[in-house]
């Protein structure tokens, strides 16, 4: 049986968060997979492509 | 051996998947242990717009303008998981966001504390790569 595989989807955001004791915002690139091998990647540490990254303070 | 899909084809599947959506759902982002099934606790919830997603373009979709959660619940766990969910609380998607695998390292994490304010300014969905 041939190992057909479809390409995988994704989800990327950027969002700031505002912290409420400081009102320092903070601001992050996150991308994730949907597909369950890279979420274990994700979750792992081992992709070193896709997370969370953090773009400012 | 991969599946490659016509544009025509991604676009059909991303813009059934936001159509799932429905009117008023919701981003949530969420702890670790989530699954579509059972969701994990909130950290913050983000309202999106009553049109969640633009049309499809080359296989991803746009969000509409998303309000910001001004007092987020918070919890003193990382955010692990994002979830875009119906107004019901359905989970349509979810994925994980673990800072982990990050080229810059996130030192424990993506954290929302109680009443921070969360804003998401970008937010794209795609079904199916190229």
């Amino acid at each position: 049986m041939n190992d057909l595989k479809g390409t995988i989807g994704e989800l990327t955001m950027t969002i700031q968060v505002t912290r409420k004791e400081t009102g320092k915002v903070e601001e992050f690139k996150l991308t994730g997979f949907l597909d369950a091998d890279q979420l274990k990647e994700l979750q792992n540490g081992s992709n070193t492509l896709n997370g969370g990254e953090e773009c400012g303070n | 051996m991969a599946v490659t899909h016509s544009t025509a084809a991604r676009n059909a599947a991303t813009d059934a998947v936001t159509a799932l959506i429905g009117a008023s759902g919701n981003l949530v982002f969420r702890i670790t242990g989530s699954t579509v099934a059972s969701p994990s606790a909130a950290a913050a919830t983000l309202p999106l717009s009553a049109t969640a997603f633009g049309a499809s373009s080359s296989g991803t979709a746009t969000a509409n303008p998303i309000t910001s959660d001004t007092n987020a619940a918070g919890n003193a766990s990382a955010v692990a998981f994002a979830t875009i969910q119906t107004s019901g609380g359905t989970v349509v998607i979810q994925c994980a966001v673990a800072a982990s695998g990050s080229d810059i390292n996130m030192t424990g994490g993506l954290t929302v504390a109680s009443g921070d304010t969360v804003s998401c300014s970008s937010l794209t969905y795609t079904a199916l790569s190229a």
